[in-house]
């Protein structure tokens, strides 16, 4: 379903990522972890358009989509959320989901609000347990409802590959498991999605596959079991002599 | 050719109290990263003060210099305080707009104390125009660079060689690392804040001692003219408001003599737009870098 | 009847209103516009052209002014789609002094009934008499603005509600944010723009009609800076702030004889203080929810 190759990216003199190559399939559910800095929001960021690559490109169902403008990108049916958590905190939680589908055809411009309630968006904002807190302004909210919202905005139009960037950032344990729960039951069905998470417990239990980014290279690939152990990947995140005593 | 070039000269020469009024502006957003535009009405408030003195009491020329200055810089601290102190993080759009609100204050305050349209300024100097071969420098001119000059020399110095300059440099670059080197933001935004008035009346004073004369018009026009000279060298940037600051004196000057004073102003501000439209940095300043360039792009 | 005086301030706090909500207009959609005068001032010169030189009747006039006003402001719309923040302030700070400085250098007369009318540079455009000539008083141009002005309130209201004014609060709030949900943000800023010089030129064209004069230094810096004031004092959340803030200066303030020639004193210091209090204005967004939400817990228990 996505396929990235040679995937390169500059900035300002700095290389965040080099020679990117991956493959998704449909129903994928890949991990994408690395220390700080490894360029795992850049993939992201060039996935969704905001960067064009210096480098390479991205295909997503085998059509072309790195030149294309962000707008359009995700209207072929890619939602993501953020690594600092980005919703319209001056908007109820009804509200922000409700102009996440603003742009699906047959929207017209001049539907009311008037008390009319679309079920599907109703049902959305309860299946995140936000219903009772559905009129309270999002800035109002916990951090972890806000995650859930953002969530929930994402899932809105339906995407069929979810791009999610530390989802559960922030969280105390048990949220983190109760995000973890949330993603498996409503998100991950019938999707393809790319997870990046700092909580290895998380990416664990979701993903099949991961893929490993240091200094804006991937330096490995695979089941969770063998990449959690791998060599480079210890070393990447403990440093030399941590991974010789790991 | 002679014409042009004498424009030039006169350009520079005027083109220096702008560069003046442009590093107020440019350091106030380099430190507080919102713009001032209550800045031109103090200075005017500044000078309207000395020319009461000098109407009513026949003050000295260096008296009418020191009212000046002291009663910017004061305005200049209140308005620090009132717009900027009490308005604090995230709400730059409310800080701006109640600078807005103060200029609106000060221009009804500098009309109330001196109620009609025009009123007589000290002369800067009485000595005749220096000639230098075709061209010629008017006496007042030349004062007034060279107290730039030096003005500009004092500002690098103390952004550059005294602990408050370093305090100053290091909240424009990030106010809450600096915070946590245990600098105290407020007294470094307020001394900047200060310091920018005093340097504003003295440009204020220059100008208006040039012209021998101030209206209520000139705290508008200040604003603009420091405005106009820092986006043109790009925002936050000192070397940029001095080139900003001549640039725009040169432009002016040129535009008065082939166009005509009905099209000085407009060129100026022609300039500024395109300048903004081309590129926003300001001639001097970076372009937008990759980051902003996509933050920015389709947005 | 009304006294001449009260009619006269009514129907330039309807006039002013409309500048008002221009500004307003842009804000919601995160952008601080200096200039949304030079909209003011092109429609009200165009209206006044129509009327006064080509003996177009009014209604054809305001539309023809506000067309204009409203393409001026699409153009600058595209033109400054690259800039953000301060940078696109002065970007129509910069352009609006350009259009005054134009209409300063602006020359254009025809011989009516042997007297040249037109505009006529800083000299001004006299005799702009359309509504003497037809009779119509000055109650009821003063309803003829607030009629006019409550269609425009009504339409805010009816798009708040709607999908148009949920976008472009998304626009003000997060750009990428919104660009992100697949909608389409250049287009969403080019028609703001292109609404709000709309806006600021039905305003403009009655302006011109009311004055009957009009001479450039009008349309400066400072009335547009009123204009987006009453919106910021008033409240960003909903179309009713820029009108509180309208009646704040130019009804209640006016009306204290108190601080005659006080009160741009008073006024900028009130909006300075208010605003350390209530940056996004008295009725904010956090506000108007509180109060649609009080409004539903009262009427559900009414119940």
């Amino acid at each position: 379903m996505l396929r990235v190759e040679g995937l390169g990216h500059h900035f300002d003199g700095v290389e965040a990522l080099a020679e990117i190559d991956l493959e998704i399939a449909e129903h994928d559910v890949v991990g994408l972890i690395g220390p700080n800095g490894s360029g795992k929001s850049t993939l992201l960021n060039m996935i969704t358009g905001i960067y064009k690559p210096s480098a390479g490109q991205i295909r997503f169902r085998e059509r072309i989509i790195s030149g294309m403008v962000p707008h359009e990108i995700v209207s072929l049916g890619i939602a993501r959320t953020f690594q600092n958590l980005r919703i319209y905190k001056r908007m109820t939680v009804a509200d922000n989901i409700w102009a996440a589908q603003h742009s699906l055809p047959g929207v017209s411009l001049r539907d009311f609000r008037s008390g009319k309630q679309d079920d599907q968006i109703e049902q959305l904002i309860d299946v995140v347990g936000l219903g009772p807190r559905r009129d309270e302004l999002a800035q109002t909210l916990p951090l972890a409802d806000q995650r859930r919202l953002e969530l929930a905005r994402a899932l809105v139009r339906s995407p069929d590959l979810l791009l999610l960037d530390e989802p559960a950032g922030g969280m105390t344990p048990v949220e983190t498991q109760s995000m973890a729960a949330l993603i498996r039951d409503v998100a991950l069905p019938g999707r393809t999605c790319i997870i990046i998470e700092h909580k290895m417990d998380l990416i664990s239990a979701l993903c099949g596959r991961i893929c490993v980014l240091n200094f804006g290279r991937k330096i490995a690939e695979g089941p969770p079991d063998d990449v959690l152990k791998h060599p480079r990947v210890l070393e990447a995140y403990l440093g030399m002599d941590g991974a010789r005593h790991a | 050719m002679t014409d042009f070039i004498q424009n030039c000269i006169d350009g520079v020469m005027i083109g220096s109290g702008y560069a003046l009024l442009a590093i107020g502006f440019t350091v106030v957003f380099g430190v507080l990263r919102r713009l001032n535009l209550a800045y031109g009405p103090s200075i005017m408030l500044g000078a309207f003060v000395g020319a009461l003195l000098y109407i009513q009491f026949q003050a000295q020329l260096f008296t009418v210099a020191i009212a000046t200055v002291i009663v910017a810089t004061l305005t200049g601290m209140y308005v620090e305080r009132l717009c900027f102190w009490a308005i604090r993080r995230g709400a730059a759009l409310a800080s701006m707009v109640s600078s807005f609100a103060i200029w609106m204050q000060l221009e009804e305050m500098a009309v109330i104390i001196l109620p009609e349209r025009t009123y007589p300024f000290p002369a800067l100097t009485d000595l005749a125009p220096i000639h230098i071969g075709p061209y010629f420098l008017r006496s007042e001119h030349l004062t007034m660079f060279v107290v730039a000059v030096l003005l500009v020399i004092v500002v690098h110095t103390v952004l550059y060689r005294t602990r408050f300059g370093l305090a100053v440099r290091a909240v424009s670059e990030n106010p809450d690392a600096a915070r946590y080197m245990g600098i105290n933001i407020d007294a470094v935004m307020f001394w900047a804040f200060a310091m920018v008035s005093a340097i504003g009346g003295i440009a204020g004073f220059l100008i208006l001692a040039t012209d021998q004369q101030v209206t209520p018009y000139f705290g508008l026009w200040a604003t603009f003219k420091g405005l106009i000279a820092m986006m043109l060298g790009g925002m936050g940037s000192l070397p940029g408001a001095i080139l900003g600051g001549l640039i725009l004196g040169i432009v002016e000057t040129q535009s008065l003599w082939y166009l005509g004073n009905d099209y000085r102003d407009l060129s100026a501000y022609f300039l500024l737009f395109l300048v903004l439209i081309i590129r926003p940095g300001g001639i001097f300043g970076h372009a937008l870098s990759e980051r902003e360039r996509a933050a920015l792009r389709r947005v | 009847m009304m006294d001449e005086y009260v009619v006269s301030v009514i129907s330039n706090m309807g006039m002013i209103s409309f500048l008002a909500l221009s500004a307003y207009l842009l804000l919601l959609t995160g952008e601080i516009s200096f200039g949304q005068q030079a909209y003011f001032a092109i429609s009200a010169y165009l209206s006044a052209m129509a009327t006064a030189m080509w003996g177009w009747p009014l209604w054809a006039g305001l539309l023809l002014g506000a067309a204009a006003a409203a393409f001026a402001a699409g153009l600058i719309g595209v033109l400054t789609l690259r800039l953000r923040g301060l940078y696109f302030s002065i970007a129509t700070l910069a352009f609006a002094e350009m259009v005054r400085l134009l209409f300063v250098n602006f020359h254009y007369q025809v011989m009516i009934d042997g007297e040249p009318v037109g505009p006529d540079g800083a000299e001004g455009f006299r005799d702009i008499r359309w509504i003497f000539e037809h009779n119509v008083s000055a109650f009821e141009y003063m309803a003829i603005i607030l009629a006019v002005l409550t269609v425009v309130v009504t339409l805010f209201f009816i798009a708040e509600r709607s999908r148009l004014g949920s976008i472009f609060r998304m626009l003000g709030e997060d750009p990428l944010l919104t660009e992100l949900q697949g909608l389409n943000v250049i287009r969403y800023k080019v028609l703001a723009s292109c609404l709000s010089g709309f806006i600021a030129g039905i305003g403009g064209a009655f302006y011109a009609h009311f004055a009957t004069y009009l001479e450039p230094q009008i349309f400066n810096v400072m009335l547009g800076v009123h204009g987006l004031v009453y919106g910021l004092i008033g409240g960003l959340g909903t179309a009713l702030g820029p009108l509180i803030g309208v009646a704040l200066d130019i009804g209640f303030l006016e009306a204290v004889r108190a601080i005659q020639g006080y009160r741009m004193i008073v006024f900028g210091g009130l909006v300075a203080v208010l605003l350390i209090f209530m940056p996004r204005g008295i009725l904010d967004e956090e506000r108007v929810h509180w109060l649609r939400m009080t409004w539903r817990r009262w009427r559900n228990a009414a119940r």
